[in-house]
């Protein structure tokens, strides 16, 4: 698992804990690295992940619907679920700042679903902005 | 002579400004089946 992880494109570290499942993925600060791609690379070698959650810095902005944004880089964005932090995400798209967050990106679902490939379409579950 | 310090002050605080980089810092999975 730590091998796989680690031939993925900008991964700079991988720290595994098999008691706890716990699996830490430090990138290259090149800003190359997707979270997604885990979900697809975890599903190929017949691990499930339950959870994946993220810190990262970017700018928080809003589509043509008016749905807050997480702009990582140009490919890595996800829209929000702002909860509790709703009120100052929008201030923070308003501004324009960059902004340092973390979050969760995907929870598996409940239940036994059969697994799909494809992933699904992961957002962004505002845990604390710094 | 003085526009000389200025540019220098300038370029200076340029090149040691803090710069604040979007990416992807940590990502952290909880994962079931690992053997």
């Amino acid at each position: 698992m730590q091998q796989t992880l680690r031939r993925l494109d900008g991964v700079a570290n991988v720290k595994v804990e098999l008691l706890s499942g716990n699996v830490t993925i430090t990138p290259k600060p090149d800003g190359g690295f997707d979270p997604a791609s885990v979900l697809k690379l975890t599903y190929d070698s017949g691990v499930s992940v339950t959870a994946i959650s993220i810190t990262a810095t970017g700018h928080i902005v809003k589509n043509s619907t008016g749905e807050l944004i997480f702009a990582v880089t140009p490919k890595i964005n996800y829209p929000i679920v702002g909860g509790a932090f709703a009120d100052k995400l929008q201030a923070l798209a308003a501004s324009g700042a960059t902004v340092r967050m973390r979050g969760s990106i995907y929870a598996k679902p409940p239940g036994k679903e059969k697994k799909s490939k494809e992933s699904p379409p992961l957002k962004f579950e505002v845990q604390e902005v710094m | 002579m003085r526009h000389k310090r200025i540019w220098l002050l300038l370029f200076a605080s340029l090149l040691f400004a803090p710069q604040v980089l979007a990416g992807v810092e940590q990502v952290n999975l909880k994962v079931e089946g690992m053997t």
